[in-house]
């Protein structure tokens, strides 16, 4: 197996979350799942590995709804996917069959046009006939059905800059409706940057909708310790690297990436391949990766969109994540505590402040106290802020 | 030489695949793993995304085509994948358009499998319908197969594109997993490494580092070699031929392409098309681009990269503020723009920052641009003069015809030597002097810089590679090196000064401490030295004279040292020290004894220092027989941590001195233990410490062990090997090995020098161990009489004959206490009468003894009247008789 940071890997080759996939399939047994973490974390590998590997009594359809423009492209692309899945499996999808046609003569092009007619069927109809006939077509067959859905917060967006934010507020709110109204249809939602960001724009422009409210929100993380060190020792394998003792690096790879899939390519990619490899050499390639002017690894990206999106509570966001940039868990009363020497900060605000952090994925609040969510993350904030 | 291989610099897909396989250097592992990788896209269900990035000219076209040209290589690849390559010219606004166009590669490369029905299908269409259309045809038409899509330049299509389009493009890649991608990109742009952004951890992302000068002169002997051009291969690996390189490293930046260029002009022997093509293909290929390139630039930051066109060296912000009339503080916040943006890089010297262009590539197209009347490209000049020599151009100048488009390179390189000399050569290889940290060179670095000084004679390059091979322990080439900067008429005071400090460092370092002493005292009579670092020499030459044995003189100039009183305290306490050493090479104890004192009473001494202080004065101590104070300093010793262990074994050395005499010998054995399994101490206290203690097992009859240490203790010096050797003797002896004995004896006779043992004690012990020697050997009565007889003349020169003669005679007791019968008795007397012929010391001995073995036969006082009253008395002692009535 070879590195492939940012490439396809196929769900065979996929190390862990198996744990993690066993309680999506279980939450969707009640409700859709919303699943918002940091970009290059594996949540488009989990959707691809559950849409591959879906247990009985489940059917799927997978789509990256980036390539959808518009509003009828979407509901274009929700049926044709629902046709083809169950295409042979079942009666055809009658409300929309009535409607457009039979099926298997139709010939759907990017967006779906009603018999006779050059203008696209009505979006909506199309959504609401397809998420009904799923619904029966599901009741018959004994199953249920899951969107994977990737990127509908770029899909958001598309629709906002072609069609305007009414449409892509009417997008959300069908959406919303569709999912509490059926119960053999789940959605399964994820996307590059995270939906809040979207719907906090669409808000300013008088949007009062919740899409999300009756979803699972969740959020995956790092891969566990020992899956990851399994992934490192697979890849230092497959890219067949010198070292006396493979899995002790393999778990050095696997901590100073934080258990990051994406990071442990990356490193082993670019580690050395002309001499045998000690967790020294593992350590200072890291060191290199990160403070390379490169910009590779993109981790000022944490520290530049600070002023950008936190205004004046940017500063003191600097101290807190400085704060806790050594690696010892801090809980509300230290950091408030630390805050303090440098700067008047209302106890309120710090507490808002700790949320938005957590909620952009900077720290995340366990037993023991706040900590940098990623380890990569905060490496690279303690190394940064001493040079 | 046959006609040279062209190689198209600018479109390596035009070139014969293998021919570019030949040229290959540094990017072997990125190749390899890059094949490796589409391979995997293409036999398993994971796909990989390769990109390489890097300036105009570093490779990224060569390597896509090496890529592809491997891959088709592999046959069991064939059916599985199929190439879409595409045009790197062209840009993509929209997915539609990218798809369109990889659709049309497959279509013509694969007419069979991609019908060209489906282009037409698509025509009327709305653009979401046809990139359905034709997404599904394309992927219809693959099959199982994957596409390994080739994208060049695909910085320039997210820029066209935006970012809807790129979410599509992205989205389709990621619902049909059936793509592995190899593309290039001028830079890093946002599209790629904004998180925000769509393609944001997409690739697989390898940066194409510039060549280094190795790489580069690899490049071209592989060119010159491929075009079998061996004079051309030989002189690029000589140390000339990288000197060169060196410099011309500086104008070319380290960019494949431009030596590749380069490698044209040193190649062909007309520049005539050559010459024309390049120009023209410069102005299509890179002018729009640095055009384009230069229009995101404000006005100001144009100036300033239109100035650093034109400078062939790294330029300081004081030299660019000056060459474009506006302030330094202004320069400076541009330049930071600039080093942003990917136009400059900057280079440290010390603490300034010197500017330069990224991409060398851009001052050639700015050259062309600013070049009238179509005058000679002046990177392509300077090149031709920094390479060759003028003899070289002239020769070349001979076979182009006047008026031959081409030759006015030549005529202005000429003209340029002619004016110049080889001072624009010389100034770019000494700049290369800055890339070299001389603390910490590799071995080629070395040969480089030896190079520039040969080639440029300049004693700042000689004086830098000086001190390279100094850092280096290469003190032979250093010493070398500074000898050609003292005797070069145009060094610096500062350059002959250092030259001579680093020489005299080197005479020492390899034990010519004479030429060191010289070298010393040279440099105390420059002012300058003697101004700043006076002290410092006299220490240094003082050391120098401590090892030549000039003790007296050595204590002259370290007194200059200890009554400085601005040298700092670790300092005075060395000096102590060694001055404390050479008061005991004088024989000075009292005074060797204050200097150590007062090193040790030196709160800041360093523990070496103090370990040694201790070790010497614990010696001294010894040496006056004040043994509670040097054991009271070995003791110490050995506690210390670290202490290098010839001072550790000195110092349980004096213990053992001082343990012996006070009777504790299980201390001095249990020291003698621990110095004889040390390693890395000097020979003499090995051997010293295996003397002592062989010795030790002899008098506590264990021969064998004794036998062992003195063996190891005959490795060492001549006393104490000969002082072994004598106990051998007698070890052998008394194991009865009489041969090894008497070999003994004459190899320590054979030594130089003698043993501190009392003569007399000395001559009897001999005198003991031989006559017993050759009394166990008399029955091979030849091989003693030969041994003795070598064995005679050592002991006449030494002095020691009448000694042996008189133990002979007292060996007359053994002879009458043994069972020897008269014949052996009168063959015994009579090898010594006929060996000790011709040496008149043994004639009253070997007399006296005849007349004691005739008393023994006879016991007869009668045997004994042949010898006068005196002579009597002592064969009658010998015999255990009674004295003469």
């Amino acid at each position: 197996m070879k590195t492939n940071p940012g490439g396809q890997i196929s769900p065979e080759n996929m190390f862990g979350r198996d744990q993690v996939i066993a309680d999506y399939w279980r939450i969707l047994e009640g409700q859709g799942i919303y699943v918002n973490d940091l970009r290059r974390i594996g949540k488009t590998q989990i959707m691809i590995k559950m849409h591959a590997e879906s247990p009985e009594g489940w059917m799927s359809v997978k789509a990256d709804l980036g390539r959808c423009h518009s509003a009828a492209e979407f509901a274009t692309r929700a049926f044709k996917d629902s046709a083809d899945v169950l295409g042979g499996k079942s009666k055809t999808l009658r409300t929309m069959e009535k409607w457009v046609g039979k099926l298997g003569e139709l010939e759907i092009a990017g967006v779906l046009k009603l018999p006779g007619q050059q203008d696209a069927a009505p979006w909506k109809e199309v959504l609401e006939r397809t998420f009904a006939d799923l619904e029966e077509a599901m009741k018959d067959m004994g199953c249920r059905m899951v969107f994977f859905w990737d990127e509908l917060p770029f899909m958001i967006d598309n629709i906002v800059r072609k069609e305007g934010p009414e449409t892509a507020m009417e997008v959300l709110d069908t959406l919303r409706s569709l999912a509490q109204d059926y119960d053999r249809v789940r959605l399964f939602l994820t996307g590059s940057i995270g939906l809040h960001h979207v719907l906090a724009e669409l808000k300013e422009g008088g949007y009062i909708g919740t899409p999300l409210n009756r979803m699972s929100h969740c959020q995956p993380g790092p891969l566990d310790p020992e899956d990851a060190r399994d992934l490192a020792e697979a890849l230092i394998e497959g890219e067949r690297l010198i070292c006396d003792d493979p899995q002790a690096l393999a778990t050095h790879i696997a901590e100073l990436t934080g258990n990051v899939a994406f990071y442990i390519h990356l490193l082993i990619s670019r580690l050395p391949r002309d001499r045998s490899l000690t967790n020294e050499d593992a350590a200072h390639c890291f060191e290199v990766q990160l403070v390379s002017k490169a910009l590779d690894w993109d981790l000022p990206h944490y520290r530049d969109r600070l002023p950008k999106y936190y205004g004046k509570k940017a500063m003191p966001a600097f101290h807190v994540l400085d704060a806790l940039a050594p690696g010892i868990p801090m809980d509300f009363e230290k950091i408030r505590n630390a805050l303090a020497a440098k700067t008047a900060y209302p106890e309120e605000d710090l507490r808002k402040l700790l949320e938005l952090l957590c909620s952009d994925h900077y720290l995340v609040k366990g037993a023991d106290g706040y900590v940098f969510y990623l380890e990569i993350v905060r490496r690279w904030w303690s190394l940064s802020r001493q040079s | 030489m046959s006609e040279p291989t062209l190689f198209h610099v600018f479109t390596p897909q035009r070139d014969q695949p293998e021919e570019l396989e030949k040229i290959l250097v540094k990017r072997h592992a990125l190749l390899e793993s890059a094949v490796g990788k589409i391979r995997e896209s293409v036999i398993s269900p994971d796909k990989h995304r390769l990109l390489l990035i890097g300036p105009r000219g570093m490779g990224k076209s060569y390597l896509t085509t090496l890529i592809h040209h491997r891959l088709s290589l592999q046959k069991d690849l064939a059916g599985k994948m199929r190439f879409a390559w595409l045009n790197e010219d062209q840009t993509s606004t929209t997915f539609l358009h990218l798809l369109l166009r990889i659709y049309r590669k497959l279509a013509d490369q694969y007419p069979a499998e991609f019908s060209a029905g489906e282009l037409d299908a698509i025509r009327g269409k709305e653009p979401a319908d046809a990139r359905e259309i034709i997404g599904q045809a394309l992927i219809r038409q693959l099959h199982d197969r994957t596409v390994v899509l080739i994208i060049e330049n695909l910085d320039s299509i997210f820029n066209a594109m935006n970012e809807v389009e790129q979410r599509t493009w992205r989205g389709f890649i990621q619902d049909h997993p059936r793509f592995a991608i190899v593309a290039t990109a001028q830079g890093l742009t946002s599209a790629i490494s904004s998180k925000a952004k769509p393609f944001y951890g997409f690739f697989d992302i390898n940066h194409l580092e510039p060549l280094t000068v190795d790489e580069a002169a690899e490049l071209l002997e592989k060119i010159a070699t491929l075009n079998k051009d061996q004079p051309l291969a030989e002189f690029i690996a000589s140390t000339r031929g990288k000197a060169r390189m060196r410099a011309i490293h500086h104008l070319s930046g380290g960019n494949p392409r431009l030596y590749l260029i380069l490698s044209d002009f040193l190649t062909k022997d007309s520049l005539d098309n050559l010459v024309r093509l390049f120009e023209e293909t410069v102005d299509r290929q890179l002018t729009p681009y640095f055009q384009e390139r230069m229009r995101w630039l404000s006005p100001q930051q144009q100036e300033i990269v239109q100035y650093l066109c034109q400078q062939v060296h790294p330029a300081s912000v004081k030299a660019i503020s000056e060459g474009i009339f506006t302030k330094q503080n202004t320069v400076s916040g541009q330049l930071k723009q600039l080093r942003e943006k990917g136009y400059l890089v900057s280079k440290g010297r010390g603490k300034e920052s010197l500017y330069e262009l990224a991409e060398p590539l851009m001052r050639l197209s700015f050259q062309l641009k600013e070049m009238n009347n179509r005058q000679p490209l002046t990177l392509i000049v300077d090149f031709m003069r920094v390479w060759y020599d003028r003899p070289d151009l002239e020769k070349r100048l001979e076979g182009i015809l006047p008026g031959t488009f081409g030759r006015d390179y030549f005529e202005l390189a000429l003209q340029k030597i002619d004016t110049e000399g080889n001072e624009f050569r010389h100034s770019l290889m000494l700049a290369c002097l800055d890339d070299i940290n001389w603390k910490k060179c590799s071995a080629s670095e070395l040969e480089d810089l030896r190079g520039i000084a040969e080639e440029t004679k300049n004693p700042g390059a000689w004086s830098k590679y000086g001190w390279a091979c100094f850092a280096s322990n290469k003190f032979p080439e250093s010493v070398e090196a500074m000898t050609q900067v003292i005797v070069l008429q145009n060094n610096s005071s500062f350059e002959q000064d250092g030259a001579l400090l680093c020489r005299a460092a080197c005479h020492q370092m390899l034990g010519h401490h004479e030429d060191a002493l010289i070298d010393f005292s040279l440099a105390l009579e420059s002012p300058d030295i003697t101004k700043y670092y006076s002290t410092s020499i006299y220490y240094l030459r003082g050391q120098a004279r401590y090892s030549n044995g000039l003790y007296a003189e050595a204590v002259i100039d370290l007194n200059q040292v200890v009554k400085d009183e601005k040298i700092k305290p670790h300092m005075v306490s060395e000096a102590l020290v060694l001055r404390g050493k050479c008061q005991i090479g004088l024989c000075s104890h009292k005074e060797a004894l204050a200097d150590l004192d007062a090193a040790i009473e030196i709160p800041e001494i360093p523990e070496d220092i103090l370990s040694e202080a201790l070790t010497k004065r614990a010696y001294l101590y010894s040496e006056l027989e004040q043994d509670d104070k040097a054991i009271a300093d070995s003791n110490r010793v050995e506690k210390m941590r670290e202490v290098r262990p010839p001072l550790l074994a000195q110092a349980l050395f004096a213990r053992v001195k001082c343990s012996i005499r006070s009777g504790n010998i299980d201390g001095a054995k249990n020291d003698l233990d621990v110095i004889c399994c040390m390693s890395n101490i000097p020979k003499y206290i090995l051997a010293g410490a295996h003397l002592c203690r062989g010795n030790y097992f002899r008098r506590n009859g264990k021969l064998e062990s004794a036998l062992a240490d003195l063996s190891k203790a005959t490795d060492s010096d001549d006393a104490i090997s000969a002082h072994a050797l004598f106990g051998l003797s007698e070890v052998y002896r008394d194991l009865r090995l009489y041969e090894q004995s008497i070999e003994s004896v004459i190899l320590f006779l054979s030594q130089t020098k003698t043993p501190d043992i009392p003569k007399e004690f000395l001559e009897s012990s001999l005198g003991e161990v031989v006559t017993d020697a050759a009394y166990g050997m008399r029955e091979r009565s030849e091989k003693w009489i030969s041994a003795l007889k070598k064995m005679l003349p050592l002991l006449e020169g030494k002095g020691f004959i009448f000694g042996l003669s008189v133990i002979l005679v007292f060996h007359a007791r053994k002879l009458q206490q043994s069972d020897l019968n008269h014949a052996a008795l009168d063959s015994w007397v009579s090898d010594w009468e006929s060996v000790s012929e011709g040496y008149p010391e043994m004639q009253i001995g070997v007399r006296m003894l005849r007349a004691g073995v005739e008393w023994i036969k006879t016991k007869n006082d009668g045997a004994l009247l042949d010898l006068v009253m005196e002579e009597r008395a002592v064969v009658r002692q010998a015999l255990g008789l009674e004295e003469e009535e």
